[in-house]
Order: structure tokens, then sequence, then C-alpha cells
């Protein structure tokens, strides 16, 4: 078998794989193949479902979602206001395009760094997204102002969360390197959700002002006190914590523990307090757009109950996250 | 509101074994049965023995491994590396307890599919011709 596989088709298959899973995943072509051929068949399975792994690993569905989310809003943003007719079909083509680029360039990255693109891939899926609008008839530098400044945004929003490493394996020396660097997650999302906040105050009070007292006017109060309920929480029951200094093994074990499982407790409740208070708000709007038009009415309800699903699915599986890492404590518990 | 929380926790959290597939149990078999020399080459081999004669593809393997280690009913990790394979790692895959109780559940659950499958089976003389017929 030493034939198997040739050095020509081992390099195609070293390249076209995702770095992180080259190693095994090579090796077991290399096992498992009797001829060229086999080596071949196999690695053409096996290829496009290693490469879907690393994406759901590496961006996540809901990043690759709000990443998806951020570029279609910066596209709309420049695009809607142009005077020149707009191929819409072309805009969501370059779209998916740059979204696919990013997927690939996650799934792509080197080892050992989880959250690092191939910016090899970035630049040409960039230089593809620019290429099919230019093809397809769109203003080629306002497609590429409106990508460049979405994926700046998406790394602002994301860079605090994924530029502080995680520490090594969980063991009893990394204990508390692991519990002060979840703490500094909870930090990050709490800001970054009350910042979120802030924007959703000052939109909604913009909006209060000249505005005759009213259902419209109600709905904006309501969505200020439901942003102002959410707040609260964030800085309260969903706080982050300081880990003491000076606790025994077995103290710190228990508070990591237990921290754990009160943000899983906050997230598998994200229904009540952070949905929640926003759904009367939604309503009053709903029930006023009603008599106008009754139609978008129906369809904006639909879609908000669509996009708390997903917030709702997302940190459900968030929740799923935390009990993998309340397991990993619990074992070291265990073991100590 | 905590105590709200907690209620809600116990409610939506605590619930049982993890539901799985056939063909994820049929690899959680796999990776049981292979004990300390479960990883991609012999588990792909084990789930081909076990749903002989049907061709199972290498990718199905790492997906369906891929979803499981997402669920947390196994661990994986990279072994040192091996002469035999051209000097690369081997990733070998480990049952976690959730693992053991989910299959558990599916197995026993299989089990009683059988049972009763057998049961209606059996119950029909083999020389009178009759076909059984399901209930309108």
């Amino acid at each position: 078998m030493t034939d198997v596989p040739s050095p020509r088709l081992e390099a195609l298959a070293t390249r076209l794989l995702p770095p992180v899973s080259a190693e095994d995943v090579l090796g077991d072509l290399a096992e498992s193949s009797r001829s060229n051929r086999e080596y071949l068949r196999q690695f053409m399975s096996v290829l496009p479902r290693v490469v879907w792994t690393q994406v759901r690993r590496r961006a996540t569905i809901g990043g690759l979602v709000f990443h998806g989310i951020v570029a279609a809003i910066s596209l709309l943003a420049v695009l809607a206001p142009l005077e020149q007719a707009v191929a819409w079909l072309g805009a969501a083509i370059t779209w998916a395009c740059w979204v696919a680029a990013c997927a690939l360039a996650a799934a792509y990255g080197p080892p050992g760094t989880p959250f690092k693109w191939d910016n090899r891939i970035v630049a040409a899926g960039y230089l593809a997204a620019l290429g099919s609008a230019a093809v397809l008839g769109l203003p080629t530098l306002w497609v590429g102002a409106a990508l460049a400044a979405g994926f700046i945004v998406t790394l602002l929003l994301a860079m605090p969360w994924v530029t502080s490493a995680a520490p090594a394996a969980l063991s009893p020396e990394t204990l508390a390197d692991h519990a002060r660097h979840f703490q500094r997650l909870i930090r990050w999302r709490n800001a970054r959700e009350s910042l979120a906040g802030l924007v959703v105050i000052g939109a909604n009070a913009a909006q209060l002002r000249g505005e005759p007292v009213g259902l419209e006017w109600t709905s904006h109060a309501l969505f200020i006190v439901g942003a102002l309920c959410v707040m609260v929480f964030l800085h309260t029951g969903a706080a982050s914590r300081v880990v003491p200094n000076g606790l025994s093994p077995a103290a710190l074990l228990r508070f990591h523990r237990d921290e754990i499982a009160r943000q899983h407790r906050v997230l598998r409740a994200v229904p009540i307090w952070y949905l929640g208070p926003f759904v009367p708000g939604v309503l009053v709007l709903g029930v006023d757009r009603w008599s106008t038009h009754p139609g978008a009415a129906a369809g904006g309800l639909v879609g908000m109950a669509l996009v708390f699903g997903f917030v709702w699915w997302l940190n459900i599986k968030g929740g799923q996250s935390l009990a993998h890492q309340a397991g990993e404590v619990e074992a070291l518990e265990r073991h100590s | 509101m905590l105590t709200g929380l907690d209620y809600i926790y116990y409610v939506y959290v605590m619930k049982p074994a993890t539901p799985i597939g056939q063909f994820e149990q049929v690899v959680l078999t796999a990776v049981l049965a292979l004990a300390e020399n479960a990883y991609g080459v012999t588990i792909h081999a084990e789930v081909g023995r076990l749903l002989a004669p049907k061709p199972v593809s290498l990718g199905a393997v790492y997906a369906t491994l891929d979803r499981l280690e997402e669920k947390t009913l196994i661990t994986s990790w990279l072994s040192d590396p091996t002469p035999e394979r051209g000097g690369r790692s081997k990733r070998h895959f480990r049952l976690q307890s959730s693992g053991e109780r989910a299959l558990r559940e599916s197995v026993a659950a299989s089990r009683r599919v059988c049972e009763t499958v057998e049961g209606i089976w059996s119950s029909l003389p083999a020389s009178s011709g009759r076909r059984w017929k399901p209930v309108r």
C-alpha cells in the first residue's frame, strides 16, 4: 500500500481539506484505500462533509447568520437610496457569494486558533463578490464599500469575544484561568447587549418626539421600557461575578460550576427576560398598523415571531455548550 | 424570579437522554464495541459490518461522529503519529456517560419494537396463506 495514494493525489487532498481536519482524515483515507481510484472516491465523499463540519464548528451557524444579516443590511443601506434600478437578484447573488466565501475562510482557518480565518479566501471572496457585482450590473464601488463596512462591523461586534482566547484544556492548574475567562465572556456579552439596548432606547426616543400620543407612541414607549428591563436584568440576574482570590481548589470548582449553572438558567429563560419585555410593544405596534395596513401588520408580526424564535434557538444552542462545560467541571470535581 | 427560573430550568433542562437516530445508534455501538481502538477507519469498518450488506460511506460516518460529538455523546482526541498511516495521527473516539445512556435507551426501544413485530409475525400460521393486514 506504499503507492496509495500517489504523491500528487495526496498533495491535492492536503490542499483541499480544511487544515484542522487534514491530519486524521488524510491518515484514514490512506489507511482505508487500496487503490488511487478508491482513495479519490472516498475523498470525494468525505470532503463536503468535512468542510461543512468545520464551517459549523469555526464559523457557527449563528455567526454565519449574524454576518449574513449585517452584510445584507449594509448592502440594502447602500443600494436602496440609489436612483438607478438595482437588480435585486444580482445583489442577492453577490451577497451569497460573499457570505459563502467568509464561511469557507472560517473553515479553512489555521488549526490551534479557533477564530482565525484564512485571509487569502477572504480576499478572494471579496474580489469574487465585486466581480459578480460588476457582471450583474451593480454599482461595484458601492457594493465593495458596503461589504467592507459590514465586515468591519461584524468584526467589531465579535472581536472582544473571539480575541479573548480560551485557556488550555480544563485541569486543576487551569481552573482559575477558565473561571476568569468565563466571567470575561459574560462581561463582554452584557456590555454588547447593553450597547444594543442603548441603541434601541435612542432610536425609539427619537420616534417619541413630535409623535402624538397614541398607539404608535405607546409602542415606542413600551420598547424603551422593554430595553430598560433587559438591561437591568443583564446587570443583576445575569451579571458577571469577580472570581474571588485565595479560594481553595474545591471552593473554586464549586464557584465555577455554580456560575456555569446560573448562566445556563439565564439562557434557558431568555423568552422571559430578553424577548418577553418587547412583546407588548410589538403587539401594540401591530394593532396600530392593522387598521391601515393589515397585510403588512400580519407580515410584520410573523417576521418578529420568526426573529424571536431564532434568538431563542440561538440561546438554546448556547445553553447546550454551557451544559457541556458543566459536565467537564463535574468530571474534574469527581476526580479531584 | 430565581424560583421561577429554577422551575423553568428543571422543566426544560432536566429531560431524558438525548434521542438518537438509527444510524447514530449504529455508530455509537461501533464506538462502544471498538473501545480503545475506535477511530475513523475502524468505526467505518464496524458500521459496515453491522449494516451489511448495505454500503456505508466514510463521509456519512464522519458526519455522524461530528453530530454525536456536538451532542456531547462522544468525545475525541488525536493520538500520536503512526508509521503505517504515513506518519499521521488518528482521531480516537470514546463514549461519554450521556452517550451510554442514550444508547441504552435507544437499544431498549429497538428491543421493544423487535418483540412487537416478532410477536405479530409469529402469530400468523405459516400454512394458512393469510397475510397480516393492518387494523382499519
